[in-house]
C-alpha cells in the first residue's frame, strides 16, 4: 500500500565563501585564487563571485561556481609588492589571502626579501668595520678577576654563495684584515680594515657577496658570529660600507646580567643555587646598523635570520670559563639608491 | 446433530498508511522528520508493519510502525530542490 505523497522544498541560502590561495608569485606570472561557496557545509553550484583586491579596493575579477561549488580566478602579478584578496558574493565575504609578488632577478642580482627587491651585487672591495662594546662588563668578573685572554679573530669567505666569477680572493675561508690584536680584553673592541687577499689585494668582485665570521675565543671555547656583507652598486657608483655591530651587556644583579645592543642581541646570564653560570643569547630583531659615504640611509632595518640564533656558554663548576662553540648568522641586505650620491 | 466446527480468522488488514513532515521548508544540510501513521478500516493504529520511505523512485529508509502505529524517519537534504516522499507498505 503506497501513502499519500508529501513535498519538501530544501533551500540553499549563501552561508559562507572561502578563499584559498598562493602565498608569493613571481612579478609577470599568474596566481590562482579559489572560492568556494557554502550553504551550511554544503558547497553551493551557481554563485556569482567576486575576487577584491583590497589595497587598490578594486574588483579584480568574477565568477560563478561550478558544481564543486568552485570557481578560480587566474591573476597575473606585474608589479613587485605585497596583495591581499577576498571573495564576495552579496554580503558574504571570505578571509582574506595574502600574496607576495616578488621580483625576478637577473644573473648579477639577489632576491632581498626583507626589502621585496632584487639586490645588485657589489663591483667593489668593502670597507668593515666591527665594534664590540662592553659598557658593563661586569658579568664577566669571576672571582673578582677580569676575565682575560679572550681572543677574537675574524675570517671572511669571498664570493660565498654570490659568486659570478673573477674574484681573486680565496673561497675557503680567509683571515681578515690581517693586522687583528692576538689578545685583548673584552672590552671595547674595534676592528677595521679592508678585508684583503693572501696577496694584499682588495676581494671583491662582480656578483660577490662576502660572508664573514667573527670568532671569540675564550680558553679552548669558541664563540663564532657569522654575517653576510652584500653591497649593491647597481649604477656602477662606489660606495664604502661600513658594518657595525654593538654589544652591550647590562648586570642585573649579581648573579644575572641581561645582554643586549641597540641593534636587537639580547641574551641572559645567570646563575644557579649551584653557582653555574649560562649565558643564552639571542637575535632577536635589527642587527643592521650600517651608513655609506654621504648617508645614513637605512633601508634594510630587519635582517633574515639563520641557523640558531641561540648562545651558550657558562661558568663551570671549577670556576673556569666554559664558553660552548655558538654560531649563529645574520644576513643583511643593503640597498642603495642611486641619489645617494647626491646626499 | 451437530456439524463440523469451522474456524475464521478475523486479521486486522491494512487500510491506510499516512504521510506527514514536520515541515515543508528547510535549508540544505538540515533534516525533516517524516511520520508514518499505518491504519486499519476504522482507523485504528496497527503495530509492526513495515514501512518504507522513498523519494521518487528511491527507498531512501525503512521501520516499523510502534504501538501508536507510528513510524518516523529523519532524513537529511544535501542539496537545494524539492522532494516529493512517499511511504509504502512492504
Amino acid at each position: 500500500m503506497k501513502s499519500n505523497i508529501v513535498t519538501v522544498d530544501v533551500e540553499a541560502p549563501l552561508t559562507k565563501i572561502t578563499l584559498t590561495g598562493n602565498s608569493s608569485v613571481n612579478v609577470g606570472s599568474n596566481a590562482t585564487f579559489t572560492a568556494t561557496a557554502y550553504s551550511s557545509n554544503v558547497k553551493l553550484p551557481d554563485i556569482n563571485i567576486t575576487l577584491y583586491e583590497v589595497n587598490t579596493k578594486t574588483n579584480i575579477a568574477s565568477g560563478k561556481t561550478n558544481s564543486n561549488g568552485e570557481v578560480s580566478f587566474s591573476i597575473k602579478f606585474d608589479n613587485a609588492g605585497d596583495y591581499s584578496f577576498y571573495a564576495y558574493s552579496g554580503d558574504i565575504n571570505s578571509n582574506t589571502v595574502n600574496i607576495i609578488a616578488k621580483p625576478v632577478c637577473n644573473s648579477e642580482q639577489y632576491y632581498c626579501s626583507i626589502l621585496n627587491k632584487c639586490i645588485c651585487y657589489s663591483d667593489n672591495a668593502s670597507n668593515i668595520t666591527l665594534t664590540l662594546k662592553n659598557a658593563n662588563p661586569e658579568f664577566l668578573l669571576f672571582n673578582g678577576a677580569w676575565i682575560r685572554d679572550y681572543y677574537f679573530y675574524l675570517k671572511y669567505m669571498a664570493g660565498y654563495g654570490y659568486f659570478i666569477g673573477g674574484n681573486s680572493c680565496p673561497t675557503s675561508w680567509g683571515n681578515a684584515p690581517n693586522n687583528l690584536p692576538p689578545n685583548i680584553y673584552f672590552r671595547d673592541i674595534d676592528i677595521s680594515g679592508i678585508v684583503t687577499d693572501a696577496n694584499g689585494n682588495a676581494c671583491g668582485d662582480t656578483g660577490v657577496c662576502q660572508k664573514y665570521k667573527l670568532y671569540f675565543w675564550l680558553n679552548e671555547y669558541t664563540l663564532t658570529h657569522t654575517f653576510y656583507q652584500c653591497m649593491n652598486d647597481g649604477y656602477n657608483y662606489y660606495y664604502d660600507f661600513d658594518f657595525n655591530m654593538d654589544f652591550t651587556y647590562e648586570v642585573l644583579s649579581s648573579n644575572y646580567a641581561k645582554l643586549a645592543d641597540s641593534n636587537g642581541i639580547q641574551g641572559y646570564i645567570y646563575a644557579d643555587e649551584d653557582g653555574k653560570f649560562d649565558i643564552k643569547l639571542r637575535v632577536y630583531a635589527n642587527l643592521s646598523s650600517y651608513s655609506h659615504i654621504g648617508s645614513s640611509y637605512n633601508d634594510c632595518s630587519a635582517p633574515e635570520m639563520e641557523a640558531s640564533p641561540i648562545l651558550y656558554a657558562g661558568f663551570s663548576e671549577y670556576n673556569t670559563v666554559a664558553v660552548q662553540t655558538v654560531e649563529y648568522t645574520v644576513k643583511t641586505c643593503k640597498h642603495l639608491y642611486w641619489y645617494d650620491q647626491y646626499y | 446433530m451437530k456439524s463440523n466446527t469451522v474456524t475464521v480468522n478475523v486479521i486486522e488488514a491494512l487500510a491506510k498508511l499516512e504521510l506527514t513532515e514536520s515541515k515543508t521548508t528547510i535549508d540544505v544540510d538540515s533534516t525533516d522528520v517524516f511520520t508514518v501513521k499505518a491504519l486499519d478500516i476504522k482507523n485504528n493504529p496497527m503495530a509492526n508493519i513495515e514501512v518504507a520511505l522513498y523519494e521518487d523512485n528511491n527507498k531512501i529508509d525503512t521501520g516499523t510502525t510502534n504501538s501508536n502505529g507510528e513510524v518516523s524517519f529523519t532524513i537529511k537534504f544535501n542539496k537545494k530542490g524539492t522532494y516529493n516522499l512517499y511511504a509504502v507498505s512492504t
